[in-house]
């Protein structure tokens, strides 16, 4: 990304007139926007409180739109965008993914961005109505891969995943899922989908298949011994103690 | 006839007041009515200098009486242009206050007007209340506005993506997501495949066998509706570009599949009639019917051999035209 122009043109065109013309014109930008570099981005990012593109009847735009604009004039490089994807903070997370999406190549988007696939914090956006809504890092990732346009803003077309399997050798993409997946293959529609629909209210209910490899000695799902071994099987943060 | 109307045809005298004119004693001789009026005056002359009251009568009936006696208090809002024994020739008699100055901050006018200015000042005071008061409450309506919205927002968790995000019920959630993406991907890939295999098990079919495939499936020429020749002369319509969807069975509603040119009422063969009647449809009979029949009608190519030009010369010249030069290099 050190290219000065991204998809041959200069990257703050990335983002449509209209919402561009509006972010210069809003409060946040001229104030807090004002002589940011790569590193000083990250202040503002991580003070962030949600993600979004305009809201409200005059479509005002978002500090996460703000930031993401300045961010393309920055055009900071690959490496540092590779530390703002990788970094603690949620929301300088999401900065980053959005960010390499529209200006980043079409394999190492998919690689990058599928990365966070497996990222499931929370993430408040902000509707066009102004109003709050939840969203996750993981649907966060997958709109901005799926979507055309998101949060206000016109994403570059990239091919679609198969054919750069197909012509520019991209490996398929392996979730952390498949393992059990497939262990479960057959019965997939009869044993996992009536229990996303439980899911959600009691642990216990939920009826998850039970760790790929020796189903025998895996400790029963209800037990939290199960789900800690299961993060770490994964590669993620432990559970945090319920509260008792 | 009066005194006055007799010395009309006279000089006139000036009138003095207070001195009878000249006619005036003529008059008294003649009139002894004007007598009484005289004397009637010097009462009154009489009365109101020698006024005086007999001592006996006492001094309140004196206070009483409201022509003779009138009661003078000395207020401060009176003011005596003239001396009182000019003005009031009996008062002598009543009691008289002596006028006392009052100073000006003591008079009963600035004592009302300071009380008068007060309650406004007061009322000012109160308005003034009034709205501070529904500043301050409009000022804690928003900030209780204020503080709803940021509790709201920032009420469950942080923004750093700690621990406290990663519950084991988020866990789950996110399960339900990835299997759904995980399925959703495997469906786009199944079906991409079977797109694959069908297209590439009609590549290695024969003509023949796509043709009859075809005819079952029912999406081949066959399919589309016979047409009928068109008369001579006959009106074509063109199907046009609009109203071509088609249903998800890739057939077209059958309004649109019907013939557009099948002969209507007015179209019949004209070539039997005589060649002054063939005319276009409706310009027959009018002023500006045309000529024109049809386009094969102005044809003026020859079509005798006798005539063709040499196919060699012909060939020379169309190798001249745009795109004929690489017809028959088929190398890239």
């Amino acid at each position: 990304m050190t290219e000065e122009y991204a998809h041959g043109t200069n990257p703050i065109f990335l983002i449509d007139k209209i919402v561009r013309t509006k972010i210069y014109a809003c409060v946040y930008y001229k104030e807090k926007c004002f002589a940011l570099d790569a590193k000083t981005i990250i202040d503002k990012a991580v003070e962030l409180k949600c993600i979004g593109g305009t809201c409200g009847g005059s479509k005002k735009p978002t500090a996460f739109l703000c930031l993401l604009l300045k961010l393309l004039k920055i055009s900071p490089e690959r490496e540092i965008v590779q530390k703002y994807i990788e970094s603690n903070y949620k929301y300088l997370r999401a900065l980053g993914c959005m960010y390499l999406r529209l200006v980043g190549k079409p394999d190492d988007i998919y690689l990058t961005l599928e990365s966070l696939y497996n990222d499931y914090c929370k993430l408040r956006i902000k509707l066009p109505d102004g109003s709050f809504s939840t969203t996750y890092m993981d649907e966060f990732v997958d709109d901005l891969l799926v979507k055309d346009i998101y949060l206000e803003t016109v994403l570059p077309k990239i091919p679609k995943r198969h054919t750069l399997e197909d012509n520019e050798g991209l490996e398929p993409r392996v979730s952390v899922l498949d393992g059990e997946l497939t262990f479960v293959d057959g019965d997939l529609e009869e044993e996992q989908f009536p229990d996303s629909s439980s899911i959600g209210r009691s642990k216990k209910k939920a009826k998850l298949g039970e760790g790929g490899q020796n189903p025998q000695k895996a400790p029963a799902p209800e037990s939290d011994e199960y789900w800690i071994n299961l993060r770490k099987q994964l590669g993620l943060a432990p559970v945090k103690e319920p509260n008792k | 006839m009066d005194a006055y109307h007799k010395e009309k045809g006279k000089k006139v005298e000036r009138y003095r007041p207070g001195k009878a004119p000249a006619w005036a004693a003529e008059a008294e001789e003649e009139k002894d009515d004007n007598k009484n009026f005289k004397t009637i005056q010097k009462v009154s002359t009489t009365t109101s200098i020698n006024f005086s009251i007999p001592s006996q009568i006492p001094k309140a009936l004196i206070d009483t009486l409201p022509q003779a006696t009138p009661i003078l208090k000395p207020t401060i809002s009176e003011t005596r242009l003239y001396p009182e024994e000019e003005y009031t020739p009996q008062s002598s008699q009543t009691i008289r206050t002596k006028p006392t100055f009052v100073s000006k901050n003591k008079r009963a006018t600035h004592i009302e007007r300071e009380i008068r200015e007060q309650e406004q000042e007061e009322i000012l005071k109160q308005l003034k209340d009034i709205q501070e008061e529904k500043k301050t409450r409009t000022k804690v309506i928003v900030a209780e506005a204020i503080l709803k919205e940021e509790i709201g927002n920032i009420s469950d968790d942080i923004e750093s993506s700690s621990d406290e995000d990663y519950t084991a019920e988020e866990f789950i959630l996110w399960k339900v997501r990835e299997i759904k993406r995980i399925m959703r991907d495997k469906e786009e890939k199944e079906k991409r495949e079977k797109d694959i295999k069908e297209m590439e098990r009609r590549r290695a079919l024969s003509d023949w066998e796509r043709r009859e495939e075809d005819k079952v499936l029912g999406n081949d020429e066959s399919a589309k509706p016979v047409k009928q020749k068109i008369l001579y002369m006959q009106k074509y319509y063109n199907k046009g570009i609009f109203y071509q969807e088609r249903d998800e069975h890739g057939k077209l509603p059958e309004i649109f599949m019907r013939d557009y040119n099948a002969p209507v009422e007015g179209d019949f063969d004209k070539s039997t009639l005589p060649k002054i009647l063939q005319k276009r449809r409706g310009d027959f009979g009018k002023k500006g019917q045309s000529k024109y029949t049809h386009l094969t009608n102005e044809d003026t190519t020859n079509f005798d051999p006798m005539y063709m030009p040499e196919a060699e010369l012909m060939m020379k010249q169309q190798m001249k035209c745009a795109g004929y030069k690489s017809m028959n290099k088929f190398d890239a």
